[in-house]
C-alpha cells in the first residue's frame, strides 16, 4: 500500500494514458468536441497498436543504448586513463550533435524504410547522456570508500559490482531517464521513414491538416514521456 | 574612529551579537578572537554593512554608517577575506585598480599606485600581467591586500585572511602586514581564531564568546588580567610564553659592553621567545652584536622586562 | 595510447576498401546499381597500400608532412578514382551515375580520424573538407549521383540551404534576450525557478512534431480571420510555425546554461566585489557578467546545434529548409537526394560545435574560470 501511494503520480499518468488510449472516442466527444473532426480517413491502425509500437521502439532503443553506453563507461572506469576517457566523451559528443532527422534519413539508403533507421538514431542519440551520467557517478564516489574497499581485500571486480556500481546507480538512473525521455519524443520522428508509434498518426495529422489526429497521438507521446521521467525519477532514490 | 554600540544581531532566533559596545581608535589594530560561532565575523563585517545588524549604532568618524550610501562607505574600508576573492578573469594590475578605474582615476596614476603597493608588499612588478590563478596563496592574499588599500582607505577589515595559508608563508605575511599598517597608520580590526596572530598583530585583543566581548585588553595585560574562566581556558596556560613573540631583543633596550667573544649570531631584532629558548640552551649569557655594538643577553634581562611591561598595564 | 586507438580504428577503416563495396554504379536515378569493389578499379589498390602504411607512427618530418598531405587529399583521390569504374554494357553518361559505397565513406572517416592524432589535427580535417567541397563545387565529380542532384537543383540547394540557415539563426536570436533574462532572473528568485525550469522544460517533453502540428491550427485561422497578418507571413505553413517552435525549444538550453553560469560564480569573489564598494550594476557588468560568459555560451551553443537538426523538420509543415530536400528524396527513395539534404545538415552542426566549442574554451581560458575546475 506504501507503495501504491509513493508512486501515486506515476501511477496516475498511466491511467491517464490508458483511458486515453481505450477510451479516445468518449474523450473525443465529451472533451475535444470544440475540434472540428473532418477526419476523412478511416484509421488503419488503432492507438493501441501505435501505443504498443511506440512504447516498445523507446524500450529497445533504449536498451541498446544502455549496454553500449554502460559497456564504454566500464571499460573508461577500468582503464583508469584520462586519455581514453577523453576520447570515448569525445566519439559520444559527436553522437549528440548529430541531428536525429539527418542520421534517420541516412540510414535509409543502407536499412530501408521501417523501424530500423529510427533505432539506429535513437540508440545513438542516447549514449552519451548515459555515458556522461555513469561516469560522473563512478568518479564521484569519495577515494576514501575505494580505499577502505581495497584495505578490505576486494577485488577490482568485486568493489565494482558491490560497491562502486550500486553507489552510482542514481546517477546512471539519472542518463537512462535523460536518454529515454528524448527517445520517447524523438521516435515521432520515425514515421517519416515508415517506422511505427504515435508518429505515424501526428504526420497523417500534419500531411491532412487534422489538428483532432495530431492531439489523438500527442497526449499520449507526452503522458508516456511524463510517466517514464516520474518512474525513473523516484527509483532513483 | 569607529564605534559601536549596542550591537545586536540575529540569525532566525540565535543572538550571534549581544549589545556588544566597542570603540576603536584611529591607527590602532584590534583583534577579535573566539571560538567558532562567537560572532566575530558578525561583528566585523556589520561595521562594513555586509551584515545588517538588527539593533544598536556604529558610528564612523562621527557619521552613522547608515545615513551614507553603503557604496561610499565601503569605499572607504578596505576588506580582505580568507578566500582573497581576486577577480579571475583580470590580471594583478587590474584586480588591484579596479575601484581606481571606476573613479576614474587617469592611468599613469592608476599605474604610479599600482606599482607603490606592490613594492610596498615586496610583490615583483612584474606580477601586474599576471592571472590570479598564476599566484601562490601567499602573493594572491597579499595581491588582495593591495587591492583594499588602493584608494588609501583610513580603515582595513580582515576576516582570517591568513587562515589558509601555511604556517610559514603565514608568519613572513603577518610580520609584513603589522609593518605596512603600522607605516601607513590604518586603523585594523581584525578576526583571527590564532591567538598567536592575534598576540603579533594586535594593539587590543577583543576576546569573545556567545555574541559578547568577554574582554578586551592589550596582549600583556592579558597574562595577569582574566576576567573569567572562559579567558583563561581560551587563552591557555602558555600564553605568557606567547606574549614573548611580541617583542624583540630591541625593546630590552640592553647596554653595550666591551667587545666578548661572540657566542650566537642573534639580532635585536630576534623575538624574545626564541631569544629565551637561547637562553634556555646556553648556561651562561648570550653574548651576540650588531652592526655597531656587541651586547650580553641573560634570561633574567627577558623576565625584568615582562615584569615590567605587566606592571605598566596594571596601572 | 589515445592515438594508438585511433591508429588501429583507422587501419581497420582503410581496411574495408578491400572487401567492402566501394561504390554502386546505376544506370539511373532510381534502379539499383551494379556494386563494384576496389579491385575493379585499376591500379586503386596502391591507393589503399598508402592508406594502410599512413597508419604506422612516423618520425621523419618531411615523411610526415608528405603523410599529411596524403591524409587531406585522401577522401578527394579516393571519390575521384571511384568514378573511372564504368560497366561493361553501354549506359547513357548524363542519366548514370555513381552512389558511394560504405567502403569509401568509412576510408574518408579513417583517414579524418588518423589527421586527429598529428598535431594542429582539427585544422587539416577542415582543408580536407575544404578540398573536398572546392573540388565538388567544380565538377571535378561529375559521374557522382550527389553532384548530378546537386546540379540539377542548383537553385533549389542553395535557397533551402540559405532558409534553413536563417530559420536556425533567427530563432536562436529570438530566444538569446529572453532565455538569458529568464536564466539570471531564477538565479535571483529562487520560487520563479521553479516556474520557468518547469515552463521551459514542458516544451523538451512535447514532441517537436506535435508542436509544429499544434501550432499550424491556430496560425492558419489567425492568418484567415485577419488577412492583413496574411501578408505578414501569419498563415498555418511556412516560416512562421517553425520559427516560434524553434525559439522555444531554443530558450530550455539557454534559460538552463545561463542559470548554472550565474550560479557558480565563486561567492568570495562576489564577496570582495561587494566589499569594494562597487555598485551592482558595476559588479554585474565588470565581474558577474564576463565571469558567467564563457557559460552562458555553452547554452547559446547547444540551443543552435539543436536549432539546425530541429530545422530539418520544418520541410515538414512548408518552413522550407534542407528537410524538404530530405523529405522530398525519401518520399522518392532518391539516395542521392537524401544525402544532398542530410549531409550538409550533418557538416553544419559539427562544423558549428567544433567552432562554437574552440569559443567556449578560449573564453572559459581568458576568463580564469577553467582552471578552477582541477
Amino acid at each position: 500500500m506504501k507503495q501504491l501511494i509513493k508512486h501515486r503520480v506515476s501511477i496516475l499518468y498511466a491511467l491517464f494514458f490508458l483511458v486515453w488510449i481505450f477510451q479516445f472516442d468518449w474523450i473525443k466527444e465529451n472533451i475535444l468536441f470544440f475540434i472540428d473532426d473532418q477526419s476523412r480517413l478511416v484509421q488503419r491502425i488503432s492507438l493501441l497498436e501505435l501505443a504498443v509500437q511506440h512504447i516498445q521502439i523507446v524500450v529497445l532503443a533504449s536498451s541498446i543504448s544502455i549496454v553500449i553506453a554502460l559497456v564504454l563507461a566500464l571499460s573508461v572506469h577500468l582503464s583508469q586513463s584520462k586519455e581514453y576517457r577523453d576520447l570515448i566523451l569525445q566519439f559520444s559528443t559527436i553522437g549528440e550533435t548529430l541531428p536525429t532527422a539527418a542520421i534517420i534519413a541516412l540510414s535509409v539508403p543502407i536499412m530501408g524504410y521501417g523501424n530500423g533507421p529510427l533505432l539506429l538514431a535513437l540508440s545513438i542519440y542516447g549514449i552519451l547522456p548515459i555515458l556522461r551520467n555513469t561516469l560522473e557517478g563512478l568518479s564521484s564516489i569519495p577515494r576514501s570508500i575505494n580505499e577502505a574497499a581495497l584495505g578490505l581485500g576486494l577485488t577490482a571486480m568485486e568493489r565494482l559490482i558491490k560497491i562502486e556500481l550500486p553507489l552510482a546507480l542514481p546517477n546512471i538512473l539519472t542518463g537512462i531517464r535523460i536518454a529515454t525521455i528524448i527517445n520517447v519524443s524523438a521516435a515521432t520522428i520515425g514515421a517519416t521513414v515508415g517506422a511505427g508509434g504515435f508518429g505515424v498518426m501526428i504526420v497523417s495529422g500534419i500531411r491532412t491538416y487534422e489538428p483532432l489526429l495530431v492531439i489523438q497521438a500527442s497526449v499520449p507521446v507526452i503522458l508516456l514521456a511524463l510517466w517514464f521521467d516520474r518512474v525513473l525519477r523516484v527509483s532513483a532514490h | 574612529m569607529i564605534k559601536l554600540s549596542q550591537i545586536r544581531k540575529l540569525y532566525d532566533t540565535q543572538e550571534a551579537l549581544r549589545n556588544v559596545d566597542l570603540q576603536i581608535e584611529d591607527g590602532e589594530c584590534v583583534v577579535l578572537i573566539g571560538p567558532s560561532g562567537c560572532g566575530k565575523s558578525s561583528l566585523l563585517k556589520s561595521i562594513n554593512r555586509m551584515i545588517d545588524i538588527d539593533a544598536g549604532t556604529i558610528t564612523f568618524f562621527n557619521q552613522d554608517i547608515q545615513s551614507l550610501p553603503v557604496e561610499q562607505l565601503r569605499r572607504k574600508i578596505g576588506y580582505c577575506i580568507q578566500g582573497v576573492g581576486l577577480f579571475p578573469h583580470m590580471n594583478v594590475k587590474e584586480n588591484i585598480a579596479i575601484l581606481l578605474r571606476i573613479l576614474k582615476w587617469k592611468e599613469e596614476d592608476i599605474e604610479r599606485r599600482v606599482d607603490e603597493l606592490l613594492l610596498m608588499s615586496e610583490l615583483p612588478l612584474t606580477y601586474k600581467t599576471k592571472k590570479p590563478h598564476e599566484l601562490s596563496g601567499g602573493e594572491a592574499q597579499r595581491v588582495g591586500v593591495c587591492r583594499a588599500l588602493a584608494t588609501d582607505p583610513p580603515v582595513l577589515l580582515m576576516d582570517e585572511p591568513f587562515g589558509a595559508l601555511d604556517p610559514m608563508t603565514r608568519e613572513k605575511i603577518q610580520i609584513a602586514f603589522r609593518d605596512i599598517a603600522q607605516k601607513l597608520h590604518k586603523t585594523v580590526v581584525f578576526v583571527t581564531h590564532d591567538i598567536e596572530e592575534a598576540i603579533l598583530l594586535g594593539d587590543r585583543i577583543a576576546l569573545m564568546n556567545e555574541g559578547q566581548i568577554v574582554q578586551l585588553s592589550t596582549p600583556e595585560a592579558l597574562i595577569q588580567d582574566q576576567k573569567e574562566n572562559f579567558t583563561k581556558n581560551f587563552i591557555g596556560q602558555d600564553y605568557p610564553l606567547m606574549v614573548l613573540k611580541r617583542f624583540s631583543v630591541r625593546d630590552l633596550k640592553l647596554k653595550p659592553i666591551s667587545n666578548l667573544n661572540v657566542t650566537h649570531r642573534i639580532d635585536l631584532d630576534t623575538n624574545l621567545k626564541e631569544a629565551l629558548a637561547l637562553c634556555i640552551k646556553q648556561t651562561e649569557a648570550v653574548i651576540f652584536k650588531d652592526e655597531q655594538n656587541t651586547y650580553s643577553l641573560v634570561y633574567s634581562d627577558i623576565f625584568s622586562f615582562i615584569r615590567g611591561m605587566q606592571d605598566e598595564t596594571a596601572h | 595510447m589515445k592515438d594508438r586507438i585511433r591508429r588501429g580504428l583507422s587501419l581497420i577503416l582503410f581496411m574495408t576498401l578491400l572487401f567492402l563495396p566501394m561504390g554502386f554504379f546505376k544506370v539511373n536515378r532510381v534502379l539499383n546499381g551494379s556494386v563494384f569493389s576496389l579491385w575493379k578499379i585499376e591500379y586503386a589498390w596502391i591507393l589503399v597500400l598508402f592508406a594502410l602504411i599512413s597508419t604506422i607512427r612516423l618520425k621523419h618530418r618531411t615523411i610526415a608532412y608528405l603523410r599529411s598531405l596524403f591524409l587531406i587529399l585522401l577522401p578527394s583521390i579516393l571519390i575521384y578514382v571511384s568514378q573511372s569504374y564504368v560497366i561493361a554494357e553501354p549506359f547513357d553518361v548524363k542519366v548514370a551515375r555513381i552512389s558511394l559505397g560504405p567502403s569509401i565513406y568509412f576510408a574518408c572517416i579513417g583517414a579524418w580520424v588518423l589527421l586527429s592524432t598529428e598535431a594542429k589535427g582539427s585544422l587539416k580535417i577542415f582543408i580536407s573538407l575544404c578540398v573536398l567541397i572546392t573540388l565538388f563545387g567544380f565538377g571535378y565529380f561529375p559521374m557522382l549521383g550527389f553532384y548530378k542532384e546537386y546540379i540539377n537543383r542548383q537553385a533549389t540547394f542553395f535557397l533551402e540551404l540559405q532558409r534553413h540557415m536563417s530559420l536556425a539563426v533567427t530563432s536562436l536570436l529570438f530566444a538569446l534576450v529572453p532565455g538569458i533574462y529568464l536564466g539570471y532572473q531564477s538565479t535571483r528568485h529562487p520560487r520563479l525557478r521553479e516556474w520557468i525550469m518547469g515552463f521551459v522544460n514542458g516544451f523538451q517533453v512535447a514532441p517537436t512534431l506535435s508542436m509544429l502540428a499544434l501550432l499550424m491550427i491556430p496560425l492558419a485561422s489567425l492568418g484567415q480571420s485577419f488577412p492583413f497578418l496574411r501578408t505578414w507571413g501569419v498563415k498555418g505553413v511556412g516560416f512562421l510555425p517553425a520559427f516560434i517552435v524553434l525559439s522555444l525549444y531554443a530558450l530550455l538550453p539557454i534559460t538552463s546554461n545561463t542559470y548554472t553560469a550565474f550560479k557558480q560564480l565563486d561567492p568570495s569573489v562576489m564577496d570582495s566585489a561587494k566589499a569594494l564598494g562597487m555598485s551592482s550594476k558595476h559588479i554585474f557588468r565588470k565581474v558577474s557578467f564576463p565571469l558567467a560568459l564563457p557559460f552562458i555560451i555553452t547554452g547559446i551553443r547547444i540551443a543552435f546545434i539543436q536549432n539546425i537538426g530541429n530545422t530539418i523538420l520544418a520541410g515538414l509543415v512548408g518552413g522550407g529548409g534542407m528537410g524538404s530536400l530530405i523529405f522530398l528524396g525519401l518520399a522518392q527513395s532518391a539516395t542521392d537526394l537524401i544525402l544532398l539534404g542530410s549531409l550538409p545538415v550533418v557538416l553544419m552542426a559539427l562544423g558549428f560545435e567544433v567552432i562554437l566549442e574552440f569559443t567556449e574554451l578560449r573564453l572559459k581560458k581568458k576568463m580564469g574560470v577553467l582552471y578552477d575546475q582541477a
